[in-house]
């Protein structure tokens, strides 16, 4: 694709304070992701994906900043806009749907007015114009007979429902961007699978660039055109889907993928990944992932692991996988 | 929902009962009885027994009970041996300016209480969220005669642009009177109300829903006034209602140290002169207002709550 992407960050850093020192959370992660296309950013729990993720909203928790770094979207620096033009971006060109549908909508308003009150804003609907728009809405997120049911309210829908819903509310002023944070981890699995349509569906149609944050690999190898594993705040693999599932480079991306149940093959065991991710107010000198690492050597400890292969294949490790042949 | 109105309506009417039976024996166990208040402690047994006979005391409990009854129904509430009067007629007027003054600092009190709450639900943890907790309990526990005395010696007594105490006889002249007695019976109350509405508001803040409303690009006034406040308001309705005897208790003192002629003026009055029938005739009447404020705050609760106004 030779258009610009609609997403290009680079090397971001956030950073938190406490008592007066700043301790680094993200450091220097850059990705781009091109219209209908689908970036999985995927770690365990405290990795920073979903804070990545609030920086890319400006959504970052009190306390928190974005020390360095460039956040463009449709190519426009957003670091450089005052932060009410950068809330004008928030539902235009970015939407956002998060983890728990059960409490992401307002419990004391009927659906229709949460899926289009951006939109009222933005675009000035009248009444009439703006059910209209909420109807439509809910129809293209799949919800059945979506006309009797725009005056109820959340808790009148189930779990699922209740996430198509704020899909709709991520949409309601065609963003081209979504962010989906873990959009279907409260979810049972056979809803997790109908979700996952929905969102690939919606972006293959409008030409969303999707940014997709689980800790679940099994979830993206479908629909992902990127991976990007996380730990401990910084990148260890960055490649295109393809490579990366034909064979992770990176001994974290490989517990990962090892940590995943299969069907087809329940012999094998699950492998587990010992140890806990490090507190991020005291991260460990040299590649973080160290203390765990089943291939670690003494280097390891001392220096930060350099980056091997290219940008359809980055792995940031003293000693990574072989690459496998495609 | 008319169910539960019903069911609602008839839990106060059973309070009521309970009150003005409750009021009833507490006008019976005057030391001595009422005839010695009026006679006063030295009177010959002859004389107390005469009043007794007069006034119907002599006769049977149950039987006194349901002419309290006839009474109140007829809109009696008692004679007043001390005044001469009958305590309704006394108490019209009493009562008018003290719902006056009182339903101003209650507004007055909300009012702030909102917009600080947000505020404060808003900042959390920041500093000036921690400057709001701590003035608020300055403000909570500075007492209504200190707070006032206060405020007539910086306004009316050096700046001289209010007056004092006491009533006006115009419009402009009641509100001038009205300024400073309001102030000072509101400031413990908005206090209070903001502390806990500032906590159901930040409470509110943390929920997914106001990071959603965040992330459609919505400006924070239209979060705090169209999303948190809704649903932060419900808890806060109760404790309003909850509340009223407490601004009544207030406004007695509030009352006196202005000299505002209103029924805690009265109760305070007539409770050194041991003037009883007026007494309870104020106390049945505060607990009214309390059953009549909490029912009020329990329907406009249930008006709100989506889950009861469909089912």
């Amino acid at each position: 694709m030779s258009a610009d992407p609609l997403v290009a960050v680079e090397s971001l850093r956030v950073t938190a304070r406490r008592a007066g020192r700043t301790y680094p959370i993200v450091e220097d992660v850059s990705f781009q992701i091109e219209a209908g296309s689908l970036l999985a950013l995927v770690g365990e729990s405290g990795c920073g994906k979903s804070l990545t993720a609030a920086a890319l909203l400006g959504l970052l928790p009190w306390g928190l900043a974005i020390a360095s770094g460039r956040i463009r979207l449709e190519g426009q620096d957003v670091l450089a806009l005052a932060p009410a033009q950068w809330r004008r971006l928030r539902g235009r060109q970015v939407g956002a749907v998060f983890q728990n549908p059960l409490a992401a909508l307002n419990p004391s308003l009927p659906i229709w007015k949460q899926v289009v009150e951006s939109a009222q804003l933005a675009f000035g609907l009248d009444r009439p114009a703006a059910r209209h728009r909420a109807l439509e809405l809910l129809e293209r997120v799949g919800v059945p007979d979506a006309a009797q049911r725009l005056d109820d309210y959340p808790h009148q829908f189930s779990g699922g429902m209740r996430q198509r819903v704020a899909i709709a509310v991520a949409l309601a002023c065609n963003p081209r961007v979504l962010v989906a944070d873990e959009p279907t981890t409260a979810l049972d699995l056979i809803t997790q699978a109908e979700i996952l349509g929905l969102l690939n569906r919606l972006r293959l149609e409008q030409g969303l660039a999707v940014l997709f944050i689980t800790h679940d690999l099994s979830l993206v190898a479908e629909y992902a055109d990127q991976v990007l594993v996380m730990y401990a705040g910084r990148v260890v693999e960055q490649a295109e889907a393809r490579r990366f599932f034909a064979g992770p480079r990176h001994p974290y991306s490989r517990a990962l993928l090892g940590a995943i149940p299969r069907l087809a093959t329940p012999e094998v065991r699950l492998t587990d990944i010992e140890g806990l991710p490090p507190n991020p107010l005291d991260y460990p000198s040299g590649c973080r992932f160290a203390p765990r690492c089943p291939r670690v050597i003494d280097r390891c400890r001392s220096e930060d692991p350099p980056p091997v292969g290219d940008e359809r294949q980055r792995v940031f490790c003293q000693r990574p996988w072989a690459a496998e042949g495609i | 929902m008319w169910a539960m109105i019903v069911r609602r309506l008839s839990v106060s009417a059973i309070s009521l009962a309970l009150l003005v039976t409750l009021v009833f024996f507490m006008i019976h166990a005057t030391p001595g009885g009422p005839a010695y208040s009026i006679l006063g402690s030295h009177a010959s047994p002859q004389a107390v027994a005469a009043l007794n006979r007069q006034m119907g005391l002599d006769r049977p409990l149950p039987e006194q009970y349901l002419i309290w009854w006839a009474h109140l129904l007829e809109g009696r509430l008692g004679y007043s041996y001390i005044q001469h009067v009958e305590v309704s007629h006394l108490i019209g007027v009493y009562l008018e300016r003290t719902l006056i003054l009182d339903l101003a600092a209650l507004g007055l009190a909300i009012a702030v209480a909102i917009g600080v709450g947000l505020l404060q639900g808003y900042l959390a943890e920041r500093i000036g969220g921690r400057i709001i907790g701590f003035f608020q309990i300055v403000f909570y526990a500075m007492p209504v005669f200190f707070t006032g005395i206060l405020l007539i010696y910086a306004f009316s007594m050096q700046l001289d642009w209010l007056p004092p105490g006491g009533v006006g006889h115009t419009l402009a002249g009641h509100a001038r009177h009205l300024v400073l007695p309001v102030l000072t019976l509101a400031l413990p109350i908005a206090a209070g109300f903001s502390r806990y509405f500032g906590h159901q508001a930040r409470e509110e803040y943390r929920q997914d829903y106001v990071r959603t409303a965040r992330a459609r690009g919505l400006c924070e006034w239209r979060i705090a006034t169209h999303h948190v406040l809704r649903n932060a308001v419900r808890p806060f309705i109760t404790l309003v209602g909850m509340m009223i005897p407490v601004l009544f208790v207030g406004g007695v003192l509030t009352e006196s140290v202005f000299n505002y002629p209103g029924l805690g003026w009265l109760l305070w009055r007539s409770a050194l002169d041991q003037d009883y029938p007026t007494v309870s005739a104020i106390t049945l009447i505060i607990g009214v207002l309390t059953i009549l404020g909490n029912l009020i705050a329990d329907l406009l609760n249930s008006m709100l709550d989506v889950r009861v106004r469909y089912e």
